[in-house]
């Protein structure tokens, strides 16, 4: 199991790498410059290009940022007064982490949930209305119910306030339920399915016939093992919600990850860009890990193949 | 001897798309303590079904609509879920086909033997473990110990069998139905399992129904044989009256379709036609438009139960006093061998 995650270690830095110099290469080839303000003058702009290093050829601007890296430093913003971009990702972190989790934890319960109902109860209305919320979680994007809900609950009914606020509770709950859709969508969607295959197998009728009554069989027999795929999951999901909250975040006004790496990218504010694709690479690599060990972890069968031989 | 199974006009339909389906069609038999009913049948004659019915474990879509099963003299067709769930396991246990999929792959193997008595005897986890093991010991599983932390893929398809076997019996049943428990092995392991199964039922006195269509295995195990045909049963009778005396058409026609290892020359013999449509059983006896035998009668009103011995009686209307004598054709074809 050492050498496993070892391995997976090393992969991911390989992966890190290739990914800075991916998006490092990519942004070269962005037209405009960070300096596109209206009251510069063409001189001004060459001055504040020379002095920031931006006429340099690639290689050396890459070997620059990667040296960089090494000793720990993101680079500075080029928009807002030369911030360390460390400082800046450091102070949005916790909006970000704290409004996804809350969708990550309440979306995969309410799916995993409402995927039970909908596979014990078939062609019930809990069935029916989990397909048409994985339908619609899957189809229409997070923008678009959380402006739906922003002028229903915010401006109609005026029950939950539109802007996030940072030190108030009821503020999150919009954005957590805009981001948990598609959590939820796709959760009882694959619980249900799981546990549905699950419930006609010959193991449960045996532990039927072993007389464990029906709560005891679908708890544990049937829940535990369709909970495996739904694990694996966790790794896509958590694309969805880092997507999702780039755009989530600007519309509720989230002081978070995504909203700054949207103004960064309009304002071609290259380090900001950068710092936010490395942080953003890293959550997504640790979830996939996290979510593989887990994965040996609750699956036995997985377990020997994954090199942790228990015999 | 005591009858501790009594079934009695048993009807099992099943509500599909296609209509509602006859699968069972009135059903009659009786099991006694420690003894072995062999039920036979090739596929869909409903004798899974019957199996099911017993356990109370019919898909959902399947319901008892008529007749009765009686465990001990209590009747339990009509009992509640919650009084089978004390029956099940307990009193009547059951062994499935594939033991490659009965097992939960996610549960340690000692946990999923040690499941029923838990639930059952109220045993604590250590008095459980300690019965489990000396189970796992019966049912000859070597390292019972190591072996008990151990997940259903670290195991053979064998050695599952006799997992569940183990599992099946945790709790002493008066009744063990077996529903095709060695189809799925290798010959040399079906062997295994059936001595397994047979010494077990001497040292525990368990009645056991055994569901199968192999009548090799038949001959091997049982006491009493039923055939199965299109949800009936069309003769019952001691192992020796069914195999040497066989009186119904369809029972011939089963014995003379099993392949001997002398008749190499001649092709396989089978029963010519397919069984009939359960949604929509044909008028008389459902077996007749592929009995070569056939009279008027049997495509008009379906013949009775005629007792032959007081073991022993077939539901063809040849047995009745004004129908012509036929000599069984099993004769012939042996001779020919």
């Amino acid at each position: 199991m050492k050498k496993y995650i070892l391995v997976r270690l090393l992969y991911m830095v390989i992966a890190i790498a290739l990914i800075v110099s991916i998006t490092f290469l990519l942004l070269q080839f962005m037209p405009g410059s960070p300096f596109n303000d209206l009251q510069l003058t063409p001189e001004q702009r060459v001055l504040l290009d020379e002095k920031y290093g931006l006429n340099d050829p690639i290689p050396v601007k890459y070997a620059r940022y990667v040296s960089n890296l090494f000793h720990g430093e993101l680079g500075t913003s080029f928009i807002f007064n030369n911030q360390d971009v460390s400082d800046m990702i450091a102070a949005r972190m916790s909006s970000s982490v704290r409004v996804g989790l809350q969708a990550l934890v309440c979306g995969s319960v309410i799916g995993v949930l409402l995927g039970i109902v909908a596979a014990l109860k078939r062609n019930s209305f809990w069935d029916h209305l989990t397909t048409i919320i994985a339908v619609i979680g899957v189809s229409i994007p997070a923008f678009v119910i959380g402006s739906l809900m922003q002028y229903y609950f915010g401006v109609k009914m005026a029950i939950l306030p539109v802007i996030y606020d940072k030190g108030n509770a009821v503020s999150t709950i919009m954005p957590t339920i805009a981001l948990a859709f598609s959590v939820i969508a796709t959760t009882a969607k694959y619980m249900r399915n799981e546990l549905v295959d699950i419930i006609n197998s010959d193991y449960i009728l045996f532990a039927r016939s072993k007389g464990l009554t029906g709560s005891e069989v679908i708890i544990k027999h049937a829940v535990r093992n369709a909970l495996i795929p739904v694990v694996t999951i966790l790794g896509p999901m958590t694309i969805s919600l880092i997507t999702g909250s780039t755009v989530v975040e600007r519309i509720f006004s989230v002081p978070g990850l995504g909203n700054l790496l949207v103004t960064s990218i309009q304002n071609n504010d290259y380090f900001v860009i950068l710092g936010e694709g490395l942080v953003f690479s890293l959550m997504f690599l640790s979830v996939v890990l996290v979510v593989d060990i887990l994965y040996g972890l609750i699956d036995p069968r997985i377990r020997l193949a994954g090199g942790n031989h228990n015999e | 001897m005591e009858k501790i199974l009594e079934v009695k006009g048993l009807k099992v339909n099943f509500k599909t798309q296609g209509g509602t389906v006859q699968a069972v069609r009135g059903v009659d038999f009786d099991l006694c303590a420690g003894e072995t009913l062999a039920i036979v049948g090739e596929s869909g004659s409903g004798k899974s079904v019957t199996s099911k019915a017993m356990m109370g474990l019919l898909a959902s879509n399947g319901s008892i609509v008529g007749g009765s099963i009686r465990y001990n003299g209590k009747e339990i067709t009509t009992m509640k879920e919650k009084e089978f769930e004390h029956l099940r396991g307990r009193d009547i246990a059951m062994i499935f086909q594939d033991p490659m999929t009965s097992l939960n792959p996610c549960m340690t193997i000692g946990h999923q033997i040690s499941e029923s008595m838990i639930k059952h005897q109220k045993l604590s986890r250590k008095q459980a473990r300690e019965q489990t093991i000396e189970l796992m010991r019966l049912v000859e599983i070597k390292d019972a110990e190591k072996r008990y932390k151990q997940y259903p893929h670290q195991f053979s398809g064998g050695m599952r069998q006799r997992i569940v076997t183990a599992a099946a019996l945790a709790c002493h049943p008066k009744i063990l139905i077996c529903d095709e428990p060695t189809t799925a092995l290798d010959v040399t392991i079906q062997a295994q399992i059936i001595d397994l199964i047979k010494s077990l039922q001497k040292k525990l006195d368990i009645g056991i129904i055994f569901i199968t269509h192999d009548l090799g295995v038949v001959a091997n195990v049982a006491d009493r044989v039923a055939v199965m045909y299109a949800g009936k049963i069309v003769e019952i009778g001691t192992a020796d009256e069914v195999f040497y005396q066989p009186a119904h058409p369809y029972t011939w026609g089963l014995l003379a379709s099993m392949p001997s290892m002398s008749d190499s020359k001649d092709e396989l013999w089978s029963i010519p036609g397919s069984p009939p449509d359960l949604i929509n059983p044909p008028k008389g006896d459902a077996f007749a438009p592929r009995n070569r035998f056939a009279m008027q009668i049997d495509f008009e009103e379906e013949p009775p139960m005629f007792r032959i011995s007081d073991t022993h009686s077939a539901a063809t209307w040849l047995l009745h006093e004004y129908a012509p004598k036929i000599q069984s054709p099993l004769a012939e074809l042996r001779q020919r061998r």
